[in-house]
């Protein structure tokens, strides 16, 4: 059996063994030795290795694939297969990469727990009563049970970098732009970005490396290259890192704060000055996020009318009775919920006084970012305010949901790139600290990434 | 934003109606509640001066990348007439429909 066959079988198997987590939607043996041979193919067009020849990867179901069904977690799409491949997926496959499975998420990246999905909520690895982040929850599951080493996940506000902190890995998200979105069901265009979960700082930016260059079939792709990232900074000396006061309030969980005190530490034993910032217009992110999102959300989703994609409903009448029929008892709640949003604040009467004012909110908090950035290299914040928290815990209360994602939406709303490194434990629970950097200072950013990472012991209680 | 109206069940009817949206008689008091508690969340952006302004946030490439306007082959795994009912000369087709009354 060659390499990357049995690669593909001890995938198989693992998957197998990893069933109760429900982490993943569509795979099948069959369908992962067809890619052993196209890696193998590619081994031998190459006459070398390529990058990443032989690696599992699993894919998020919100990016298309055209030898497997592409749901988004929703009925709406229930059996539906696109007729093209995302950008990212062609170019895992150049560099000789497996596809593995796709991957439960929230329903269309709606949620921060992965309880949203159609098909049933994704469980932590470690701890089954508890959710795995959201909403690329399956991917990150899947990474952190070791079923595959590296996963590409969404973000439109923190839907990869929260599911690692919760879930004890790496999660990065690129510049907006850096990655190709051709192929990424839109969610809300001006925020989404393929990104990337790994055991290890290293396995993301082979990923990335991999993934990143410019793409003609996405209008918002840099005209760049792309990335080659170095290795790990070994001095920091002369560099400035900010600590935004507030990211770190009063309430913040005590294991969350000590973890960023501990990365602190590390950085500052490699050289770096800490100092502290001011992004004074953060506590408005979650506000703007859940404007700007779901606005662009009830348009992009508007295409799902039972027409020209996946599930229709039996309904009689005219087409208009179809479409709202189809989309009433397609769509999940908390979907719907965000439909219903973005469109009250498009409507006639409150666009100025919601959707323009979050447009000018926006505009601050980048600006935020911009002003920071002018007196530090990078920035060094927590990840989520808390460990994971328990399935059912915010259900019922979306405000509370949203919440979760308070210290990872900022960075979507400027565009800027930001990685969380897994830091330690707080009870026991895993919990992430996230470094920002500069818009297109990818590469730089996981340099760094790798530095903290060499200096913080994961497994280790911090509290 | 002013005083903010609470959002009442006329109004989730009739944004659900320009969202295409069927919503269950039943439901329809928890999608008010829920969105009453959204939107009275998000009116803290009415703190921000209307005068407090920066530049318009730039993410993504300064300028888009348009494609060459040329006729190219549709990057498609399945050509267009293998995913249609009916598919001529390069066009899609509808079925006949011999009568109005048919339906």
């Amino acid at each position: 059996m060659s390499s990357a066959a049995e690669a593909a079988a001890r995938t198989a198997e693992a998957l197998e063994q990893s069933a109760g987590l429900n982490a993943t939607l569509h795979w099948s043996p069959e369908l992962l030795q067809a890619e052993a041979k196209q890696a193998e193919a590619t081994r031998a067009a190459l006459g070398s290795d390529p990058a990443l020849f032989a690696t599992p990867v699993a894919v998020k179901d919100n990016i298309v694939t055209v030898e497997q069904p592409t749901t988004c977690a929703s009925k709406i799409l229930e059996g539906y297969t696109s007729p093209f491949t995302a950008t990212a997926v062609e170019r895992l496959r150049a560099a000789g990469a497996i596809v593995a499975c796709k991957t439960n998420l929230d329903e269309f990246a709606m949620g921060s727990s992965t309880e949203h999905s159609a098909f049933g909520r994704v469980k932590h690895p470690e701890f089954p009563d508890r959710v795995p982040g959201g909403s690329s929850g399956g991917s990150a599951a899947l990474v952190a049970a070791g079923v595959v080493p590296v996963a590409l996940g969404s973000e439109t506000g923190g839907s990869v970098r929260q599911p690692a902190a919760f879930c004890g890995v790496v999660g990065f998200k690129p510049s907006y732009g850096r990655v190709s979105r051709h192929g990424l069901v839109a969610f809300a265009s001006s925020l989404d970005a393929i990104s990337i979960f790994s055991g290890t700082t290293l396995d993301a930016a082979r990923v990335l490396q991999a993934i990143s260059g410019h793409d003609p079939l996405d209008a918002t792709s840099l005209p760049e290259p792309a990335v080659t990232v170095g290795p790990a900074r070994e001095s920091l000396a002369g560099v400035r890192i900010g600590l935004p006061v507030e990211y770190l309030p009063a309430d913040l969980d005590p294991g969350v704060r000590a973890a960023v005190d501990r990365a602190a530490d590390v950085l500052r034993s490699c050289g770096a000055e800490l100092v502290e910032v001011s992004l004074p217009h953060t506590r408005y992110a979650v506000p703007t996020y859940y404007i700007v999102a779901p606005a662009e959300a009830s348009a992009n989703l508007a295409r799902f009318d039972g027409v020209r994609y996946g599930h229709r409903a039996e309904a009689r009448g005219d087409v208009a009775a179809l479409y709202a029929a189809t989309r009433g008892e397609g769509f999940g709640a908390e979907v719907r919920r965000r439909i219903l949003v973005g469109t009250y604040v498009l409507s006639a009467g409150y666009y100025d006084a919601y959707y323009r004012k979050a447009q000018q909110v926006r505009a601050l908090i980048a600006a935020d970012f911009h002003s920071a950035f002018g007196q530090v290299d990078y920035l060094l914040a927590p990840t989520t305010p808390t460990p994971a928290f328990k399935a059912g815990e915010k259900t019922d209360d979306p405000v509370a949901m949203y919440l979760a994602d308070v210290f990872v939406c900022p960075a979507n709303l400027a565009g800027v790139p930001a990685v969380s490194v897994p830091a330690g434990r707080s009870d026991g629970l895993p919990v992430g600290v996230q470094l920002l950097a500069p818009y297109r200072k990818d590469a730089e950013l996981l340099e760094l990434a790798m530095a903290v990472e060499a200096g913080m012991d994961r497994q280790a209680e911090v509290r | 934003m002013g005083e903010r109206m609470s959002i009442k069940a006329e109004d989730v009817i009739r944004v659900a109606r320009l969202a295409a949206l069927d919503i269950g008689e039943q439901e329809l008091p928890a999608v008010v509640r829920q969105l009453d508690r959204i939107m009275g969340y998000v009116e803290q952006l009415s703190e921000v001066p209307a005068d407090q302004k920066a530049d318009a946030a730039v993410v993504g490439p300064a300028s888009v990348a348009l494609r060459e306007d040329v006729v190219a082959p549709v990057p498609l795994a399945h050509p267009p007439e293998a995913m249609a009912p009916g598919f001529i000369a390069g066009f899609f087709t509808v079925p006949v429909r011999n009568t109005l009354e048919e339906s």
